[in-house]
C-alpha cells in the first residue's frame, strides 16, 4: 500500500485544475451555446458542462475520453453547489463517500458522463423535436415531481 | 472661417431660373446659417441641385414626382426657348465660388439646350471648369475634378447637400445596410480595398502558376479552383437575392405609403394600426430571445439538480449514516480543538489536566479530523442545501416557460391582428381613390414572396459557409501536395504570404471601420442630444450590425416608436456625424430640414438648430411652414443671409429678406 493510498482503497489525489472533454466535441458545445434556436444559447461553458454531465447520466452512461482533449471550464469556474453535485454523483457512482479523497477519479465521472451527455443533449436539441426547449423543461419538471414521490 | 464655405452661387438661365441671379452666402463663425426660403415648387431644389450639377454633373435631389420627367425637361430656362427655332439652341451656366473667407475657387459649368421639334428638346452640359487664386492672380486649373476631389469627392458629397424631406424614409426596412453602406463611403477605405482587389490578384496569379505542375499537385490545385469558383457563384446568388430583397421591400413601402395616403379614413387607420403591429411584433421579437435566454439559464439551473437528485439523496443519505456510526465527526475545526488542548480546559469547564480520560479524547478528536477526505464534512451540510434549492429552480424554469409562452401567444396574437386588417384592406373598395384591395394584393404577394427570398437567404447562407470549409480544405490539401517538393515550395511561400498579407489588410479594415462605427455612434448622440428639444439625456447606440437604439432614463426607444420630430432629428444627426467623420471640411446644404414635422416640435428643434454643425457654414432650404415666425425668431441671431424665392410668369424671382 503507497503512502497515499488509504484503507478503503482510494488513493488521495487532488483533480486537475481543468476540465477536459474531447476536442472532436468542441463543435458540439460550441453549437449549443452559440445558435440562438438552442435552448443554451448564451449559457455559461462550466453550467453547460454540468449540464452535460447531469444529462448523460439520465440518458447515456460513462464513455471514457478518447483522442485529443478540449478543457470546457475548470473547477475553478463551478460554483460550491456545483462542485458538491460533481461530489455526490461519484459517491453514487462509487456507493461510498470515500471515493471522495481521490479526486481526480470524482472528476474523471463527471467527464466521463458529459462526454456522452453533449452528444445526447446535441441530438436533443438540434434533433425532430419542434420544440427542444419545452420538451426539456416537461422531462425535468416531472422528473423533479416523480422524485418527490 | 476655418472650414471651406459658399462664397457665391450664380446661377444664368438655369431651369426656372431667368437670367442670371446670384446668391450670396458668405457667413462667419458667428452668423453661420443662411435661408432661402420659398413654397413648394418655386425653385428652391432647383438651388440645391444647380450645385451638384455643377460639381458632380448630376441633379440629385429631384422630387419622386418629377424623376420621369425631369430628364426630359431642358436645363435652359423654358421662357428663353420659346424664341429659339427648330435646329437654334441656347446656353446656361452654373458658377459656384467656395474659399474660406474670401473666393479661392470658381467652379463653373456651361449647358446648353437645343431646339430638335415643337415642344422637344435635348440638353447637355459641358466640362467643369476651375478657375483658383494663386496670391493676387486667377489661373485655370487643368484638372479641376481632381480639385474638387480633394474638396468633396462625389462619393461623399450626399452627407453635406441632401433633402431632409427624404430623411423621413431613412429608417425604414434596410437602413442598416444604408447606414454600413454611409459609412464605407466617408471611411477612406478605398485604398485597402485597391490593395485586397490587388492582391486577390496576385494570389491567383501565383495559384495559376502552380497549374503548371502536373499530376497529383494538378488535380489538389484544379479541385481548389472549383471550389472556389463555386463559392463565387454562391456568393453572387446571395447578392442577386439581397438586391432581390431590397427591391421588393421598397416596392412594398411605396403601397404603404400609397395607403397611408389614402383618401379614406378607415384604410387610413388600418394603415396605421399595421404599422404600430408591426413595431410591436418586432419589439416582442426581441423580447423573445431575451426570454428564451431566460428560460433557458433557468432549465439548464434546474436540470442538473434535477437529473442528479438520485445522486444527491443517495449522498446525503450515506454521510448521515456515516455520521450515525461515528465516521463522521461534527464538524468541529482542528484549531479549535488545539486552542481547548492549549488552554488545559475542556468546553465544559473541567481542567484537562484533572481529567486525563477528557483530554485523551480530545486528542483523539484532533488526530480523526485530518482523517476525513477533504470537505467531507461540508458535505454533510451542503448536499441537503442544494437539494432544497431543487423545488424553487423548478418553480423558476416554470415562470421562465410561461413567460416565453405569453410572448409567443402576443405575438400570434398581433399576427393575427394583421391578418385580419390585410383582409379587410384587400376587399376595400372605394370609388375615385386609389385601388386598395388591389394594392393590399400586391402588398401580400411582395410580402409572401419576401419571406420566400429571406428562407433562401437563410438556405444560401449556410451553403455558403459550408463552401467555404470546403474551400479551405481543398487548399490545405493541395498546399499539402505542394509542399511535398521542394521546387514547388518558393511559390507556395510566396502564395501563403500574399494570403496572409491578403487577410491583415481585411483585419485593418474591419478594425478601421469598427473604430468609424464608434466614432459615428459617439457623433450620432451628441448631434441627437443637441437639436433634442427635451432636456434628458438620450442614449443613442450604434450596434456591430448597424442597428440604432435610442435610450432614455425612461426606458428603451425603439425606432419605430420615435415620433417624426424624434427621426428627423436622428436622421440629421446621422448625416451630420458623417460629414464630419469624411473629414471634409465643405459646407452643408439642406433642403426642407424640417419637412412633414409638425409645428410644436419644429419650434423646439429650431431652437437648438444654432447648435447644430457650429462652425461650418450651413444653408437651409426651407418652405414658408417650416421657416414660421417662431422659427426665424429662434435662428436669428445666428443667420447671416436670408433670400426669399417667388415663382410668377414661369420663372424664379429672388428677394434679399
Amino acid at each position: 500500500m503507497s503512502e497515499s493510498e488509504s484503507s478503503s482503497g482510494y488513493d488521495e489525489t487532488e483533480a486537475a485544475r481543468d476540465i477536459a472533454a474531447e476536442s472532436s466535441k468542441q463543435n458540439l458545445y460550441d453549437e449549443l451555446t452559440e445558435t440562438e434556436q438552442s435552448p443554451f444559447y448564451h449559457v455559461r461553458e462550466p453550467d453547460l458542462f454540468m449540464m452535460a454531465m447531469s444529462y448523460g447520466r439520465q440518458k447515456g452512461g460513462r464513455a471514457e475520453l478518447q483522442g485529443d482533449r478540449y478543457y470546457p471550464t475548470s473547477r475553478y469556474q463551478l460554483s460550491e453547489k456545483q462542485e458538491w453535485i460533481i461530489k455526490a454523483v461519484a459517491v453514487r457512482e462509487e456507493r461510498t463517500t470515500e471515493v471522495l479523497k481521490d479526486e481526480r477519479l470524482v472528476f474523471r465521472i463527471a467527464q466521463e458522463y458529459a462526454n456522452t451527455g453533449i452528444e445526447k443533449l446535441h441530438n436533443r436539441v438540434f434533433g425532430p423535436e419542434d420544440d427542444p426547449m419545452s420538451e426539456l423543461t416537461n422531462e425535468v419538471v416531472s422528473l423533479h415531481s416523480e422524485n418527490g414521490e | 472661417m476655418n472650414d471651406i464655405q459658399i462664397i457665391e452661387v450664380t446661377v444664368e438661365d438655369y431651369r426656372s431660373y431667368e437670367g442670371k441671379e446670384t446668391f450670396p452666402l458668405e457667413v462667419d463663425e458667428d452668423e453661420n446659417i443662411n435661408i432661402i426660403q420659398g413654397q413648394n415648387g418655386v425653385g428652391k431644389s432647383n438651388f440645391l441641385n444647380a450645385i451638384t450639377l455643377c460639381f458632380y454633373d448630376k441633379e440629385t435631389h429631384l422630387d419622386e414626382s418629377e424623376e420621369q420627367g425631369l430628364d426630359t425637361d431642358p436645363f435652359v430656362n423654358l421662357t428663353r426657348l420659346k424664341d429659339l427655332d427648330v435646329g437654334e439652341s441656347a446656353t446656361g451656366s452654373i458658377e459656384v465660388k467656395l474659399g474660406r473667407d474670401e473666393p479661392k475657387y470658381i467652379f463653373e459649368r456651361s449647358f446648353t439646350t437645343a431646339k430638335v421639334g415643337e415642344d422637344e428638346y435635348e440638353s447637355e452640359t459641358g466640362e467643369l471648369q476651375l478657375h483658383q487664386r494663386f496670391g493676387d492672380e486667377w489661373k485655370p486649373v487643368d484638372q479641376p475634378n481632381t480639385r474638387l476631389s480633394e474638396i468633396l469627392p462625389t462619393r461623399v458629397h450626399e452627407y453635406f447637400f441632401f433633402d431632409g424631406e427624404k430623411l423621413n424614409g431613412f429608417f425604414s426596412e434596410g437602413y442598416t445596410e444604408r447606414i454600413q453602406d454611409a459609412i464605407l463611403d466617408v471611411s477612406h477605405i478605398q485604398l485597402l480595398n485597391n490593395a485586397i482587389g490587388h492582391l486577390q490578384n496576385v494570389q491567383s496569379d501565383f495559384e495559376k502558376k502552380s497549374s503548371e505542375f502536373k499530376g497529383e499537385t494538378e488535380k489538389k490545385e484544379q479541385a481548389y479552383r472549383d471550389a472556389k469558383a463555386t463559392l463565387e457563384d454562391l456568393q453572387d446568388e446571395m447578392e442577386q437575392i439581397e438586391g432581390d430583397i431590397e427591391d421588393a421591400e421598397g416596392e412594398k413601402d411605396r403601397i404603404d405609403e400609397q395607403l397611408a395616403d389614402s383618401r379614406d379614413k378607415e384604410v387610413r387607420s388600418k394603415q396605421s394600426q399595421r404599422q404600430v403591429l408591426n413595431d410591436r411584433i418586432e419589439n416582442l421579437e426581441d423580447d423573445i430571445v431575451e426570454d428564451r435566454m431566460e428560460a433557458g439559464e433557468a432549465l439548464t439551473q434546474a436540470g442538473i439538480v434535477v437529473y442528479n437528485e438520485d445522486a444527491l439523496q443517495f449522498a446525503k443519505q450515506e454521510f448521515e449514516s456515516a455520521e450515525s456510526e461515528g465516521e463522521l465527526p461534527p464538524k468541529i475545526q482542528p484549531k479549535f480543538i488545539n486552542e481547548l488542548l492549549e488552554r488545559g480546559e475542556c468546553i465544559c469547564g473541567e481542567n484537562l489536566d484533572e481529567s486525563p480520560k477528557k483530554r485523551e479524547k480530545l486528542e483523539g478528536l484532533r488526530k480523526d479530523v485530518p482523517e476525513i477526505p477533504g470537505g467531507t464534512i461540508e458535505g454533510k451540510y451542503e448536499i441537503p442545501n442544494v437539494l432544497q434549492t431543487a423545488e424553487d429552480r423548478v418553480e423558476n424554469l416554470l415562470e421562465k416557460k410561461r413567460d416565453v409562452e405569453d410572448t409567443r401567444d402576443e405575438i400570434r396574437d398581433a399576427k393575427e391582428e394583421l391578418q385580419e386588417i390585410s383582409a379587410f384592406l384587400e376587399s376595400k373598395e372605394i370609388p375615385d381613390d386609389v385601388d386598395v384591395g388591389k394594392l393590399e394584393s400586391q402588398r401580400q404577394d411582395l410580402e409572401s414572396r419576401i419571406n420566400e427570398m429571406q428562407e433562401q437567404k437563410g438556405q444560401l447562407r449556410s451553403r455558403i459557409q459550408s463552401q467555404e470549409e470546403l474551400k479551405e480544405e481543398r487548399r490545405e490539401e493541395w498546399e499539402n501536395e505542394m509542399d511535398k517538393e521542394e521546387k514547388r515550395k518558393t511559390l507556395l511561400r510566396k502564395i501563403e504570404f500574399v494570403r496572409q498579407a491578403k487577410e491583415r489588410l481585411r483585419d485593418i479594415k474591419g478594425e478601421i471601420l469598427d473604430q468609424v462605427r464608434e466614432q459615428t455612434e459617439e457623433y450620432i448622440d451628441e448631434y441627437f442630444n443637441t437639436l433634442h428639444w427635451k432636456d434628458e439625456h438620450f442614449t443613442v447606440e450604434l450596434t456591430d450590425e448597424y442597428q440604432i437604439n435610442v435610450s432614455s432614463p425612461s426606458g428603451d426607444k425603439g425606432l419605430g416608436s420615435l415620433s417624426a420630430g424624434e427621426q428627423q432629428i436622428l436622421a440629421l444627426s446621422f448625416m451630420a456625424s458623417m460629414s464630419q467623420i469624411s473629414g471634409f471640411s465643405a459646407p452643408v446644404v439642406i433642403d426642407t430640414p424640417l419637412g412633414r414635422i409638425s409645428s410644436d416640435p419644429k419650434h423646439r428643434i429650431a431652437r437648438n438648430i444654432p447648435e447644430y454643425l457650429t462652425g461650418k457654414q450651413v444653408t437651409f432650404l426651407m418652405t414658408d411652414e417650416e421657416y414660421t415666425q417662431e422659427v426665424s425668431a429662434f435662428l436669428g441671431d445666428s443667420v447671416a443671409n436670408e433670400y426669399k424665392l417667388d415663382y410668377a410668369s414661369e420663372k424664379t424671382e429672388v428677394a434679399g429678406l
